[in-house]
């Protein structure tokens, strides 16, 4: 089976913006829906100073607490490994806002709890999220985790990344800094 | 039929247009509408983004005449197919509400708007444009097309066909004093070569803020590599600084002295290019003689950049491979110091010390980019009119029609011009001291604004003018300036949203009807189109069927020798030019002209990744953004926050005696301490931008209203304010 993740590497995000609103746009989400949200850390003392980036978005954990509290089945395991949001099913309890740590979860103005799906439309086609291609440094990387060839798993071995909450729930979110 | 969806309301017009439409054969039957109206088919459409200067490629998908999408073209050489955040998320304008003007709006003698129909408006303004012209001529006459313009041609031939040359860009908002000197100096402003430059310090730049993705893409490849070594000098950790090595937080406006003392350096340590400076510039012993005194102990006095660091970054730049300055677009040297053309100049001058003209992985000379043909005057008629822009007389050195926006207002006030038009730009918020353009502005007989959008300059026009966004109208033929070259059409991709608003095309042919120039307009999208392309030897059908024209990539290998486009084909060291006006044969330090004391702060600004021009906060979507990321707030270095009590998110207020601003305080280790940054995009207060209003403040309140004499910029940095916090 297949394992998708996502790479970040915050050392080089300049704090953008782009795969944000190329995701809203894209997904016609409206301009308060973002599936991607940041963190930025400033450090060092002035003159000495750097800043990092982190964008957030759902990490498709191999333990995902959102999916096992789901009442009605609306998030579910899809075929390729990713965690999915059948929004007919969804009734809106917002009992996946609640168990995820990461804070992935975004409620929709449909009332659906709805979130990043990795753009599974277009990795079932072979081709790369909307916002590792739209990122204009190149600092996202996805790929399948299982294959040690992939953009991913090259990138991870190169850069040292490391997973998102370590084994909290086995994000395939990784970042390297 | 096109192969275009119809819309619900394409569908309705064509239904409702009964007869004609008939008889013209393009009314559709219910069932092939909503055979259309239901496709699953995507449309997608090649377009421009009409968010900045760069102009990136898009290709929009379109639903039921609807935008469904939008990516980045990788064939665009301008974005290396990564448009910015505003390249998604600008194309919500088309079917925003807030902030929008979408009927033509009469301004009556309280203030107030009314909604006039097209053919009022047409015909007032024709009538008031005759009165100024009957009683003060043509040349009295001005136009000024922004960043914010769908299409600038139709506006300068209308004002031509009335008998005035006095066109303007905005160029001058931005850059002009460091493009006068690039025009002095070398001839013209050069690009640079950053794909083979291995050492590069960036002044007044940040490719991040200022945002170019297509070379951004290359800089974050490059610096990942490891094979570069990046330098950003810039009084605030900018957004570009991910991808660099070092920051060097320079006291703001002095640059100048920086790099007088990076060339003392360089000349005394004899580390220059000998065989460059031998055969292609003049004076340098001279020049030498001046930098003597510029050491890196002085200019560690007034940049706060250590000693030890400039020589050290002298002898790195000149000893690199391929060592280049990356100059300014607007920054600290485009329109914000008097001392800025000096600075330019001694920038380019350094650059000719490294001997990096016309080499790999330095300065290209050599224009880019292919020419695009325009209508041929002998089959359409063309409006014939003396080439003497308002303003040159006065600034004779940049170019009128690209730099001289700024004497629109002055020549308001003078009482030499008495009519203008200001399409897509809002030049009382951004042109230089708000209260002085606006007052003076207030001169006119006749203002005109044509925008999208509610601003401070429409609020004061006579009559305001709603255009349609890039995506309601076919832009023509493009070429971009890049390399390689490519052409394409930027075709209209969706309806019309706002049924009362009009294209640029329209706009100007109505009020070249009215005013009885309308023989000037008899022309064809199809016959600019064929226009352009002719002179590249391509025809309509040859770009239909390419859809995207790439054309050889230009040698910039200079083996043919260097070319300097100077009068002399030198680089002069020492100038009488430049003395003629004033900045010495040769240069040395000007300090900025208003100097805070060691209780004061310069207010300085810049852009945001994902913010350019106030226009773009029309944007529901990039207005979010802002929200969330807080980025509409002034930037305070920490230690001095702490001695002023100030914390993150605290109410401040930023005052002179002549003005005061409350906003939000940042408080951040990432600026220098004699600097407050607010972003250049923020602080319109105009209530008819409704959610678009009343974000940040806006930095040119604390400009004075003089401008530059050489260039006649605003000078947006020479200020000095103080800052506390507000107390409830």
């Amino acid at each position: 089976m297949t394992r998708y993740g996502l790479l970040i590497d915050t050392d080089r995000c300049i704090s953008c913006y782009a795969c944000r609103t190329a995701c809203q746009i894209n997904h016609q989400l409206q301009p308060n829906e973002s599936y991607i949200t940041f963190e930025h850390h400033e450090s060092g003392t002035y003159p000495t100073v750097s800043r990092h980036t982190a964008p957030h978005q759902c990490g498709h954990c191999e333990n995902a607490p959102c999916l096992s509290v789901c009442p009605t089945g609306a998030t579910y395991r899809a075929e390729d490994g990713t965690v999915q949001v059948d929004e007919d099913r969804c009734i809106g309890c917002g009992y996946c806002a609640q168990a995820c740590p990461y804070g992935a979860r975004v409620k929709l103005s449909s009332g659906v709890l709805s979130k990043c799906s990795l753009c599974e439309d277009r990795i079932s086609q072979g081709l790369e999220p909307l916002c590792v291609k739209a990122c204009p440094v190149s600092v996202r990387f996805f790929g399948d985790l299982d294959d040690p060839q992939s953009d991913i798993s090259k990138a991870v071995r190169d850069l040292g990344a490391e997973r998102l909450g370590g084994t909290l729930t086995d994000s395939n979110l990784y970042y390297a800094r | 039929m096109s192969g275009r969806p119809v819309s619900r309301r394409g569908f309705l017009k064509i239904a409702t247009a009964g007869g004609a439409a008939a008889a013209a054969g393009s009314l559709i039957s219910f069932d092939e509408w909503k055979q259309e109206a239901y496709a699953e088919d995507e449309t997608k459409v090649l377009t421009k983004c009409g968010c900045c200067a760069m102009g990136c490629a898009l290709r929009v998908g379109v639903k039921n005449g609807r935008l469904s999408s939008v990516e980045g073209v990788p064939e665009d050489p301008v974005s290396g197919g990564h448009p910015c955040a505003r390249g998604y998320a600008w194309t919500d304008v088309a079917y925003a509400t807030e902030g929008r003007v979408t009927s033509p709006m009469k301004r009556n003698d309280d203030g107030s708007y009314s909604e006039i129909s097209w053919d009022q408006a047409f015909q007032e303004i024709a009538q008031k444009l005759h009165e100024v012209v009957d009683a003060h001529g043509a040349k009295s006459v001005a136009y000024c097309a922004g960043c914010g313009a769908t299409q600038g041609f139709y506006g300068q031939r209308f004002i031509n066909a009335i008998g005035s040359s006095n066109t303007y860009g905005v160029t001058g908002a931005c850059k002009v004093s460091h493009d006068t000197a690039w025009i002095l100096t070398a001839g013209g402003e050069p690009s640079t070569d950053l794909a083979n430059a291995d050492y590069v310090i960036f002044i007044g730049r940040s490719p991040a803020d200022g945002i170019n993705t297509g070379q951004l893409n290359l800089l974050s490849k490059k610096h990942a590599a490891g094979e570069t070594h990046y330098i950003v000098v810039d009084p605030r950790l900018n957004s570009t600084s991910p991808l660099v090595d070092e920051w060097l937080p320079i006291k703001p406006g002095t640059d100048l002295a920086f790099l007088l003392a990076l060339s003392n350096v360089v000349v005394e340590e004899g580390l220059y290019d000998k065989d460059f400076v031998k055969k292609h510039t003049t004076g340098f012993d001279e020049y030498a003689k001046a930098l003597k005194k510029y050491t890196p102990e002085w200019a560690e006095g007034v940049t706060e950049i250590p000693a030890k660091t400039i020589t050290r970054i002298a002898r790195e730049i000149a000893t690199a491979k391929h060592g280049v300055i990356e100059h300014g677009f607007r920054g600290g040297l485009g329109v914000a110091y008097a001392n800025n053309i000096q600075t330019t100049r001694v920038l380019a001058l350094f650059d000719a010390l490294l001997g990096t003209y016309n080499k790999k992985g330095g300065l290209i000379t050599a224009p880019g980019g292919v020419a695009l043909g325009t209508l041929d005057p002998k089959r359409f008629e063309t409006p014939q009119v003396e080439d003497n822009p308002y303003g040159h007389d006065k600034y004779p050195i940049p170019p009128a029609h690209e730099y001289l926006t700024n004497v629109i207002p002055v020549g308001a006030d003078k009482g030499d011009l008495h009519a203008a038009f200001y399409y897509g730009t809002n030049p009382v918020l951004s042109h230089g001291n708000p209260e002085r353009v606006s007052a003076e502005l207030q001169k006119l007989d006749l203002l005109v604004t044509i925008d999208l959008r509610w601003s401070e300059t429409a609020a004061i026009s006579d009559y305001v003018l709603p255009d349609t966004t890039y995506l309601e109208q076919n832009m023509g033929v493009r070429a971009t300036g890049s390399n390689p070259p490519t052409v394409y059409e930027m075709k209209q991709a969706i309806d019309t949203v706002n049924p009362n608003t009009k294209s640029a095309p329209d706009i100007f042919r109505g009020l070249a009807d009215a005013y009885g120039v309308g023989k000037y307009f008899k022309f064809t999208d199809q016959d600019r189109k064929d226009a352009a392309l002719a002179p590249l030897g391509k025809t309509s059908d040859d770009l239909d069927k390419a859809e995207i024209l790439t054309f050889p990539k230009q040698s910039t290998d200079l083996s043919v020798g260097v070319v300097i486009n100077t009068e002399s084909g030198k680089i002069d060291f020492a100038s009488d030019a430049y003395e003629k006006i004033g900045y010495g044969r040769v240069p040395g330090w000007i300090p900025p002209k208003v100097e805070p004391d060691d209780d004061s702060f310069r207010v300085i600004a810049g852009n945001n990744p994902n913010q350019s021009h106030t226009y773009n906060y029309l944007s529901p979507t990039l207005r979010q953004v802002t929200e969330d990321e807080v980025l509409d707030r002034v930037w305070i270095n920490a230690a001095k926050a702490q001695e002023l009590g100030i914390a993150e998110g605290d109410d401040v207020e930023i005052y002179s005696d002549k003005v005061s601003r409350t906003t939000k305080a940042h408080v951040t280790q990432g600026i220098n301490p004699h600097a407050l940054f607010i972003s250049s995009n923020y602080g319109s207060h105009e209530q008819r931008l409704g959610a678009a209003a009343d974000s940040g403040i806006a930095f040119m309140d604390f400009t004075s209203g003089e401008l530059d004499p050489n260039s006649a910029s605003a000078l947006t940095q020479e200020n000095s304010v103080k800052i506390r916090k507000v107390v409830a």
